[in-house]
This record gives structure tokens, C-alpha cells and sequence, in this order.
């Protein structure tokens, strides 16, 4: 269904995806994959001596003074500038070949570049996009802005890149097409979220089947944990499949528009929607009982040819490909 | 057959394994090598329920798969995040783990994560503070925990103890394991300017239950445990004598960066039993 003229009337059928292990990522690891570059590193004569006597800080006083060093987002050396003023004394010392600041530089590298190959896992398309649209900022700088605002406070790394995209939104410095980056961003964060969704059961077509028609208006249908429906200010999801298809992209003009990231099994799938479906799929999983979405559905679609045919064929594919989790 | 193994729990020694990654997955799903065993980053199977959960379920059901994390933190002053330590016991009740690990250093403070092993400063301090950490993370999981001995770039000025003092009293005063990263060492001595030598000699023995080994950067200045390319001889040669000492252990090999398939990634492992028959008994 993506790029065709009369969405409206199209199957919603699955048209993108099938993904299973591009998405599969070592977050977490004893190493970046990056290293730091021997060059950033000022190395000092063996047997340097110590220029301070030792702090008789705290280890909690330590931890926070090392922190503040590693995690500075211009440099060990403006981190240690701040954070000299908390602590009185020398707190690292000198290594036979590298000065304490030369050593700390390792640590310092080491945290930005791996949040940074995080963020880089999760947001490739957006990655791509930096570069190729011509912005003043590359998406290593972005990413050094999100992880300064945003530094992570959760053990895993696999929720990190959930603010990304309302971050860039609400970015106040000048970026271009940044509302098209966001919403780029949701996309690739929906489809993160879907990979890691629990596998539940989901609705048996079979039991749907059962249940006596007289009851079906009453209905209400919970979605599956593995589905997501997007709706952005752009039409992302036929350029994010230029993009996986190594296709010309084309930047598309505003535009409302609403795509399903799902899974089948362990595989990814979107699903561009119509405004009808959208609206549809939107009041079903809001826990609409069915005869007020489909009443809904008619008024908006009251222009549409064969509308009752056409839902109950959508119906189907919705169900089969595992949108909905259960009934009630 | 039975491996030798010298740990006072009786864990078993699970002869030479591989960092599972999923750069692998495929090869090993198709194939099943006879590998001895499969070490997994825990955090890389908690807070996802998805295919990487199911693949690991396979592997389980095949492998002996150890737990090794790198968030536990059980040397920062924040407190224990018992959310993580309940997730982390049911993934090693899940895979039914032989023993779970972590690292010597803390990852962040004041509820701020850097994602990174950071070195704790060895001190007295932080020897008790660990110690009441790691009886409590036991508690928690029902089982010794194994810490690793990280690589290090910066010592403190405060520091009192070396790292192996500081290792051996932990074990001691906490009852926990150790695995030993014979890499770390190498690495570490380089940064540090110690005699590996030395460091063997203060490690209790009885405690090791796994050995790490891995490929590092040399830079000149400083070495960087990058997890990269071939074991080099120095490390291939420690972990010979660390194995013999502690009487066997289970070997790993972790390969992080650049990472080659499954078969010259295995072969690379296997030189593990070289190395430990190459050993000639000098201590």
C-alpha cells in the first residue's frame, strides 16, 4: 500500500519489513566498539610524582568527583576544572607512560562512545538522514546533546533512546527538517519497542469466529504488545523503506499520516494505514466496543464504495497478523 | 569426562566456551558445535521479551550458559537496585546458570549510569563496603556471585592495597568467587607498571571458578581491553599458569570488536588447551 494515490482504498496488508535479525543488538558489552584515539592522549615520563597529597574524600565523594570528569561533555580537562572546586586534594595519579588525565580521557571517551553507538543502533535511518540532508549538525553531535540532557539512570541501555525523538522535537536550537528527523526517530524507536515486546498469545481467529454474532457489537479488543500505531506529521514510513532498500530517497512534503509497527512471531512489519484504517484501528485499540469504531468508521468512509466488505477484509488481516491480544 | 576443577563450591569446570553474540546466532542455530559452553552479557536478555530472549532459550536447552553482567555496580555508594537483582536471578533461574557474574568496579552515582567499569579505588572503605554489597547481592540471588577483575586505567591517590589484596580479602570477608581475566591482568600490569607475576601470587585459588581471555589494543602509552583480534602470546602464557593454580577452571573467550565467524572466532578459543599444555610448571 505505501506510495499508492488512493490509500483509502488499498488493502492493508503488510508491505514492509520482515525483519528478524537487523534489529538484534549488543547493547551492553564490556567495551565500546570504538577506542579512543592515541592521539587525544598526552602521554608523560615514567615515574611522574604526585603533585598533591591524596584527598581523604568519601568513596561516594570519589564516585561523584570521577563522574563529573568522564561524563563533561567538552572534556576531561573542563570536568576537571569542575570538579576540583568539590573536592580538596589529588584524586587519581599518574600512570608510568600517561598523565591522571590522560588515563581519565580513556573513561571519558569510553562513556560518550558508547551511548553514542547505542543511540547510533537505534537510530540508523536518522543517522543516514543527517548526513544526507545537508544540516549543520552531524548525528554524533545530536546524540552528544541528547546523552548530556538526557544521561542514562537505568541499568540497561535497551530503553536509552526512548526520549530521542520527543527530544528532538522539542529541540530549541535551529535543525533542519528536524520535525522530519522526529518523527523518523518515532519510527525507529516504535519498531525497537516491537522488537522487544513480550511474545503473548493473541487473538485465535477461530475463537472471533465463535462468538455469536448478536454479541459482536459489544466487543472490545485489547491490542497485542507487539503492535504500534504511529501517526507523524510526515509520511516516514515509505522513506525509511527507500532507505532500506537503498532507493533514491525523496523528502515528502507534510503530511498526517499513520503507519502499524508489528511483529509476527519475531519478524518486524509496518503497515501504512489509511485515514480510515487508522481511525478505525485507533478507536479499537482506545477500547471502543466495535459497533461505535465501525459506526464511526462508516460516517468518516460513508464515500467509500463496498466500505462493509472492505472492513471485514482489513478485520482479518488485522487479526491474522497479531494486532489484537484478546477480547474485552 | 570429567574436568579438573579446583573451587571450593565444586562448580564444574565446563572446559572451553565462547561469548555468546549474535553475530553467531545463525551458525550456531544451524550447526550445534560441540562448544563446551556459552557465556551470555545478562543485561543483553533482561527488559526484552523478544527474539533475543527466545534465541538464548535454545541455546539453554543445548549449553551449559553462564550469566556475565556489566551493570550490577557493586562497588558504587548508590544503593542496590533490587529491581535489576530479581530480573537478573530470574534469567539465571531461567537458563538454569551454574553461577552468575559480574565486575570489581561500580558504573555510576547518584543515580546517573555510565554504562562503563569504573575503578574503585582500593581502599578500606571500599573493601567494606563491597564486602556488605556482595553478601547482600548473594542473598538476594541464592548463589556466590563470581566478580571479575576489570581492566583499569587510573589509580587513586588514596588507594591502600593492590588490586589482588583487595580481590582476596573481598573473597574472603564476603564468601564470594572470582573470575579471573587473565587479559585484565596483562592489561592492568601494563597500565599500572605491576609484575603480573605478582599479581598471580595474591589471587586465593580457591575461589576461581572461570578464567577470561581476550584480545586487547596496544597503544604504547597504554593498553585498552578492546576485545579485539587474537589473544596475544603474553596472555595465552597467564592464563597457562593461572589454570594450572587453581587447579582447572572453565575457559572463555570473548571477542567484542570486529568479530570474525564462528569458526576462526572457536579456533581462537581452542588455543586456550595450548596454552594450558604449554604450561611447564614454573611458578
Amino acid at each position: 500500500m505505501s506510495g499508492t494515490p488512493t490509500p483509502v482504498l488499498a488493502r492493508p496488508a503488510p508491505n514492509a519489513g520482515g525483519d528478524e535479525e537487523l534489529f538484534e543488538r549488543e547493547r551492553a558489552s564490556a567495551t565500546p566498539r570504538a577506542t579512543s584515539p592515541v592521539s587525544a592522549i598526552s602521554p608523560v615520563p615514567a615515574g611522574a610524582s604526585r603533585a598533591a597529597p591524596a584527598t581523604d574524600a568519601t568513596l561516594a565523594a570519589m564516585q561523584r568527583w570521577f563522574m563529573t570528569v568522564i561524563t563533561d561533555p567538552d572534556s576531561v580537562a573542563h570536568g576537571l576544572a569542575r570538579a576540583q572546586r568539590t573536592l580538596a586534594g589529588q584524586v587519581v595519579v599518574d600512570g608510568p607512560s600517561l598523565h591522571a588525565a590522560g588515563c581519565l580521557s580513556v573513561y571519558h571517551f569510553a562513556y560518550h562512545a558508547r551511548l553514542v553507538e547505542c543511540l547510533l543502533d537505534d537510530f540508523p535511518c536518522v543517522n543516514y538522514l543527517c548526513g544526507e540532508l545537508g544540516g549543520e549538525d552531524s548525528f554524533e553531535q545530536l546524540a552528544r546533546a541528547y546523552i548530556h540532557a538526557h544521561p542514562s539512570r537505568h541499568p540497561n541501555l535497551n530503553g536509552y533512546g526512548a526520549g530521542f525523538a520527543p527530544w528532538l522535537r522539542r529541540l530549541r536550537r535551529p535543525l533542519l527538517h528536524r520535525a522530519l528527523l522526529a518523527d523518523i526517530a518515532s519510527l525507529e524507536w516504535a519498531l525497537v519497542e516491537v522488537l522487544h515486546a513480550e511474545a503473548a498469545p493473541i487473538l485465535d481467529p477461530q475463537a472471533l469466529a465463535a462468538i455469536p454474532m448478536e454479541k459482536w457489537g459489544g466487543l472490545r479488543l485489547q491490542p497485542a504488545a507487539t503492535v504500534r500505531l504511529l501517526t507523524t506529521a510526515y509520511a516516514v514510513n515509505p522513506l525509511y523503506q527507500a532507505w532500506r532498500t537503498d532507493e533514491p530517497l525523496v523528502i515528502p512534503p507534510a503530511a498526517v499520516a499513520t503507519v502499524a509497527v508489528y511483529r509476527e512471531g519475531y519478524s518486524l512489519w509496518r503497515m501504512d494505514c489509511s485515514p480510515l484504517t487508522a481511525g478505525l484501528l485507533r478507536d479499537l485499540f482506545a477500547g471502543r466496543p466495535l459497533e461505535v469504531a465501525l459506526a464511526r468508521c462508516a460516517r468518516a468512509g460513508s464515500d467509500v464504495p463496498d466500505l462493509v466488505p472492505r472492513v471485514m477484509e482489513w478485520f482479518r488481516t488485522w487479526v491474522a497478523s497479531g494486532f489484537f491480544a484478546r477480547i474485552g | 569426562m570429567t574436568l579438573p576443577a579446583g573451587n571450593r563450591w565444586k562448580l564444574p569446570n565446563l572446559g572451553i566456551g565462547l561469548g555468546l553474540r549474535t553475530t553467531h546466532y545463525r551458525d550456531i542455530l544451524d550447526s550445534w558445535p560441540e562448544v563446551g559452553w556459552f557465556e551470555v552479557i545478562s543485561e543483553n536478555y533482561l527488559e526484552t521479551a523478544g527474539r533475543p530472549l527466545h534465541i538464548l532459550d535454545r541455546i539453554a536447552e543445548r549449553y551449559p550458559v553462564v550469566l556475565h553482567g556489566v551493570a550490577m555496580s557493586i562497588g558504587s555508594t548508590d544503593p542496590l537496585n533490587i529491581d535489576y537483582l530479581s530480573k537478573l536471578k530470574n534469567l539465571k533461574n531461567r537458563v538454569k546458570a551454574p553461577w552468575v557474574s559480574d565486575h570489581l568496579c561500580w558504573t555510576g552515582v547518584a543515580g546517573k549510569n555510565s554504562h562503563d567499569l569504573l575503578p574503585m579505588p582500593l581502599t578500606a572503605e571500599a573493601l567494606e563496603h563491597t564486602v556488605a554489597r556482595v553478601r547482600a547481592v548473594q542473598d538476594i540471588l541464592e548463589c556466590p556471585l563470581m566478580l571479575e577483575n576489570p581492566s583499569t586505567y587510573v589509580a587513586f591517590a588514596a588507594d591502600q592495597m593492590s588490586e589482588w589484596e583487595f580481590l582476596s580479602q573481598l573473597c574472603e570477608q564476603a564468601d564470594c568467587g572470582l573470575l579471573l581475566d587473565v587479559n585484565n591482568i596483562y592489561v592492568s600490569s601494563r597500565n599500572h607498571g605491576f609484575n603480573p607475576g605478582d599479581y598471580l601470587a595474591g589471587i586465593p585459588w580457591d575461589r576461581v571458578v572461570q578464567f577470561h581471555t581476550a584480545g586487547h589494543t596496544d597503544n604504547g602509552t597504554h593498553c585498552v581491553d578492546t576485545h579485539i583480534g587474537p589473544v596475544r602470546a603474553e596472555v595465552w602464557a597467564l592464563l597457562g599458569e593461572a589454570w594450572h593454580r587453581a587447579g582447572g577452571a572453565s575457559v572463555l573467550l570473548e571477542w567484542d570488536a570486529e568479530i570474525p565467524d564462528f569458526a576462526t572466532t572457536w579456533h581462537e578459543a581452542l588455543r586456550a588447551e595450548d596454552a594450558i599444555a604449554a604450561w611447564n610448571g614454573r611458578v
